[in-house]
């Protein structure tokens, strides 16, 4: 019997998924801040429990997803800061924290992508950078539940998230929409913050309640957060900073 | 040098590929590199070298193939090509499509009615057209 030689040709997957798991290989903990709505403080506090957590000596990424909205670099002032390129992009450290952001590249101009387009930019975004070793990524979501939020859970497998909501029934009706799709495909739910409380009220307890989550606590309405923007150290005296602060106890 | 991050990202899709195969030899795997990322293919062959020493890929014969990128309107239908139309975008926001193509949107209108909507055919990134084995 003569042996057979075949040669096959075969497809191959998109290369960069390839590789993300290596990029995010030495980062200890990945947590997601969502919410499904916007305007409800995600930003303010990704960005804030970034320096809290740099401030104690914990080396963070912050990973700015809001492509059509990115507000993380305005919180922290990122001052002509530019990523380098080593074998792929390096975060620049910002105030301690590598900062991850389309906005070094686009800057102030509109970046209308479609679905697709988004995932696509995502997808190369992960599959370039070099976060190198760092105790926490803390990811700053979009609203919605479009693709950063799909593609956060598809490519990014450890993620925890953080859900922030206000103690409104209109946040939390699309609030409760985004914990039942977290929950459905079995994410890691740190748990739900109440962010600007000005009255006392148990919507959101009752929210956490109701789905088996962590209520995480609140956080006051803070009338003095503006004049803190591109300021950290001002931002991390604030009543606002000390109530993430309490969070953060309860998440690490 | 971020060339040096893709060339990773595409040996470790052949080297997964093939192992997932049950590949005995890697005889050959074609590259396509789409143009809108102006990759320097230099750079990348140079990376592919050092990459595949010590792994199953050293022998393979390693090509890579340019990919036409075309633009077209999804508002008025217009087709144009990518030379013309950022010729002019000069190096700041030449490199920022070169590690994240998609950006071009940020920088780019149709030429006819001025929509920023429309898609990127073709030559987007790169990628791995196919991988040759033996079992
Ligand atoms: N606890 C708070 N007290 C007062 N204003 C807040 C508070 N949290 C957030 N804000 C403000 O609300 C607005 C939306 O916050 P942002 O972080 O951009 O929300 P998101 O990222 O969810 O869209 C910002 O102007 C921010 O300063
Ligand atoms: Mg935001
Ligand atoms: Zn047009």
């Amino acid at each position: 019997m003569g042996r057979v030689h075949k040669n096959f040709k075969v497809r191959a997957p998109d290369p960069r998924l390839a590789i993300i798991d290596e990029r995010l290989k030495d980062v200890k903990r990945i947590f997601v801040v969502v919410s499904g709505k916007g305007g409800v403080g995600k930003s303010l506090i990704a960005t804030t429990l970034s320096l809290i957590l740099t401030k104690r000596g914990r080396s963070v990424g912050l990973l700015d997803l809001d492509f059509h909205g990115p507000s993380c670099h305005i919180i922290l002032g990122t001052k002509g800061a530019m990523p380098t390129e080593e074998k792929g992009i390096i975060p620049p450290e910002v105030h301690g924290i590598k900062f991850m952001s389309v906005v070094y590249y686009v800057g102030d101009e509109p970046l209308p992508l479609r679905g697709t387009e988004i995932s696509d930019a995502f997808t190369e975004l992960l599959a370039i950078t070099k976060w190198g070793r760092v105790d926490y990524l803390i990811v700053d979501a979009p609203p919605g539940m479009g693709e950063e939020v799909l593609d956060v859970i598809r490519l990014m497998e450890r993620s925890e998230f953080l859900i922030v909501t206000t103690p409104s029934s209109l946040a939390l009706k699309t609030v409760s929409r985004l914990t039942r799709l977290l929950l459905e495909v079995r994410a890691p739910i740190l748990g739900v913050v109440e962010n600007m409380r000005i009255t006392e009220t148990k919507l959101v307890e009752e929210h956490a309640k109701k789905f088996g989550i962590k209520y995480l606590g609140p956080i006051l309405f803070d009338y003095n957060l503006e004049e803190c923007f591109s300021n950290p150290k001002k931002l991390l005296g604030t009543k606002f900073a000390r109530n993430v602060r309490d969070i953060a106890k309860k998440i690490l | 040098m971020h060339e040096w991050a893709l060339a990773e990202a595409v040996i470790s899709t052949i080297l997964n590929v093939a192992k997932e195969k049950g590949a005995k030899k890697i005889i050959k795997a074609e590259i396509k590199i789409g143009t809108l990322q102006q990759i320097e293919v230099d750079v990348l062959t140079f990376a592919f070298r050092e990459l595949v020493k010590n792994t199953p890929l050293e022998k393979t014969e390693i090509k890579l193939k340019p990919e036409e990128v075309y633009f077209k309107c999804r508002v008025c239908g217009v087709r144009w090509n990518f030379s013309n139309a950022t010729s002019a975008l000069g190096r700041e926001k030449s490199e920022a499509i070169h590690f994240i193509p998609d950006l071009v949107h940020a920088f780019i209108r149709c030429p006819r009615c001025g929509s920023p909507d429309f898609e990127v055919v073709g030559g987007r990134g790169i990628w791995v057209e196919y991988i040759k084995i033996s079992k």
